[in-house]
């Protein structure tokens, strides 16, 4: 799967404002260490019905 | 998400808040999840209970705010919920263990089920979370009914020792070493002479011996560096082997790009 259909694929998962492309993660640790991660995601919690 | 990653095999990793982890000057390959958007806290009886990308102290300061007692020692604690979980964290006399009652969790097929705490074998600075490859989603901290002024005062406490004993002026990853039966990570660390050293822009914090702190600008080579070296160090001196308690993720910059 190259890049344009995992975008494509992820898209259909979470909202597009919440996938983030090559993000820096020293934007997201307290040490302000780290390169960048290829598809950063930031999902909103939504609980469906689980298992006991 | 889970179910995606699985059938596209595309490498998953979670991070949490960023608080206990270092990621690669390389950075992560796949999809990183962060579970920043989880972040509602909520009361039900006596309990709390906190979606895991809540930071463990918002949990607290809402304990406190429902003068529901059981959570203070975790109000100096900068990680997520989640991540307070994973490693069964723990200040000043308590730890997650003490009052957490279970926990909603996605496990590695991505189903959501609900688990009890006594079955996450939590122990020091450990849990059988990413043994089993569950993602916490959402923990219950069952308390008690307290007394607010009480309850503030003993976070009051906490988070003045935690303000003046602790480097929070530069960024870091909090403590990096467990305790080592026996011993204080920061006193073995202190003793062998180690504070202000450093790699690069990293070093050995000066106000707490068991933080090391991005001081400028350095790289996580750096700050990997400066681990190995009070390691080394410490083991030669006093014998003693300083096991991590932070997670390291990525890779290295300059690893061959595996993307397609």
């Amino acid at each position: 799967m190259d890049n344009n259909q995992m975008i494509a694929e992820l898209q259909q998962l979470i909202n597009p404002e919440h996938i983030f492309i090559d993000e820096y993660l020293k934007k997201h640790t307290y040490t302000k260490l780290g390169g960048k991660a290829d598809f950063f995601v930031t999902p909103p919690l939504i609980l469906r019905k689980y298992k006991k | 998400m889970i179910r995606f990653a699985n059938k596209t095999n595309i490498p998953f990793t979670l991070l949490g808040n960023g608080s206990n982890v270092i990621v690669r000057d390389g950075g992560i390959r796949g999809i990183v999840l962060s579970l920043k958007r989880f972040l509602n806290v909520r009361r039900e009886g006596n309990k709390v209970i906190a979606e895991s990308g809540a930071r463990i102290i918002d949990a607290s300061r809402f304990a406190l705010q429902e003068s529901l007692t059981g959570l203070e020692f975790s109000c100096g604690i900068p990680g997520t919920v989640g991540g307070a979980l994973y490693m069964n964290a723990g200040a000043y006399g308590g730890e997650v263990k003490d009052c957490l009652e279970s926990a909603l969790v996605v496990d590695s097929k991505g189903d959501i089920l609900r688990v009890a705490a006594e079955d996450l074998n939590l122990e020091y600075r450990t849990s059988n979370i990413a043994k089993k490859g569950y993602i916490v989603i959402e923990a219950t901290f069952a308390l008690q009914i307290g007394k607010h002024e009480e309850i503030k005062a003993i976070m009051d406490d906490l988070t003045y020792k935690r303000e003046s004993k602790q480097p929070l002026e530069y960024p870091s990853c909090g403590s990096v070493f467990k305790r080592p039966p026996g011993y204080f990570a920061g006193k073995l660390i202190q003793d062998s002479d180690l504070q202000g050293k450093g790699i690069g822009g990293a070093e050995v914090s000066t106000k707490h011996a068991g933080f090391i702190v991005n001081k400028n600008q350095a790289t996580a080579t750096d700050y990997i560096s400066v681990i190995e070296m009070v390691q080394k160090t410490v083991k030669y001196k006093f014998n003693v082997n300083l096991e991590r308690e932070v997670r390291i993720l990525g890779e290295d910059e300059g690893v061959t790009d595996k993307k397609s």
